[in-house]
């Protein structure tokens, strides 16, 4: 169920006589008169709940004889609220987004003609520097420490600091004098 | 005829008090349905005050209202016909309140008459 839907379906139901027409249906599927007469509503009141609860995917009709029967769908009230939490929303896709667009420009910012300007200060803004000239270092493969510094040096002169930051950032690992991109 | 007037003043008192109760029981949607007649009641009062104050004739102020209730009728109804022709569910019940509210009060006042 998306986010959109979910809210859709929960405004349905934050209703009393919504809900009573749920109860009813839970029992038996039901037509508008019936429905009608068992909540004390018009016939009008009722086909009106109900074209809400069916835009709201929480009840679908059928034909039978001469009536539209009313029936709930069972699966929608399956689903557990948990479940919709998790579900990922829009608002955490435009998250992404925004991150992404920070991303690129701070990039923009501290990188001229593929070389870094200035170190940042910023934690947040180094952290995205320091991933960018990790992209530099395969996962699996063990780099000495020149190899490092040689990769390193080609975006700055002060490739010490750079590589001790990818140290204490936790994005390489140091053994002896061997390095390798966690 | 300020009999009708009262009419019109406690239709209005009890829809706006059975709007209270629906909200106040959880069925918002039920409670916009009453605020609809309760407008219709207020429309009808304005039409009719405006009816009076344009002449001192009580036939002529009777014709009057009438008339623009008549005009109130047929532009709901056509509205009216036009939900149903495309299944609208909502509007259907919006413009059926409407105009029962509309007989209602236009009853009410021939009664009165």
């Amino acid at each position: 169920m998306t986010e959109t839907d979910a809210i859709k379906l929960f405004k349905c139901l934050a209703d009393k006589s919504r809900l009573q027409i749920l109860k009813s249906l839970i029992q038996e599927d039901m037509y508008v008169e019936r429905l009608a007469e068992r909540l004390g509503l018009t016939p009008a009141t009722i086909s009106f709940h109900l074209k809400k609860l069916e835009d709201a995917n929480a009840v679908t009709s059928y034909k039978e004889q001469y009536y539209t029967m009313y029936t709930l769908k069972k699966e929608v009230f399956m689903t557990s609220i948990i479940d919709i939490i998790k579900e990922e929303s829009d608002e955490a896709r435009e998250q992404q987004e925004r991150e992404e667009a920070y991303r690129q420009k701070v990039i923009t910012s501290f990188f001229e003609y593929g070389k870094l300007k200035t170190i940042p200060a910023q934690r947040k803004k180094k952290l995205i520097i320091l991933e960018e000239i990790l992209k530099n270092f395969e996962k699996d493969r063990i780099y000495t420490e020149q190899e490092v510094n040689e990769t390193i040096q080609k975006y700055h002169e002060d490739y010490c600091t750079l590589r001790r930051d990818m140290i204490s950032e936790k994005m390489m690992k140091r053994e002896g004098t061997n390095y390798q991109r966690i | 005829m300020s009999e009708f007037l009262t009419y019109l003043e406690n239709r209005i008192s009890e829809t706006m008090q059975q709007e209270k109760r629906l909200i106040d029981s959880g069925r918002k949607d039920e409670a916009n349905l009453e605020k609809i007649k309760n407008n219709v009641y207020g429309i009808c009062k304005t039409i009719y005050e405006v009816a009076q104050k344009q002449t001192q004739e009580e036939k002529e102020a009777e014709t009057f209202f009438v008339k623009k209730l008549e005009h109130l009728e047929t532009t709901w109804r056509e509205s009216y016909e036009k939900a149903k022709e495309f299944s609208n569910t909502e509007k259907i019940l919006v413009e059926e309140i409407k105009l029962a509210a509309l007989s209602e009060a236009r009853q009410q006042f021939e009664a009165e008459v």
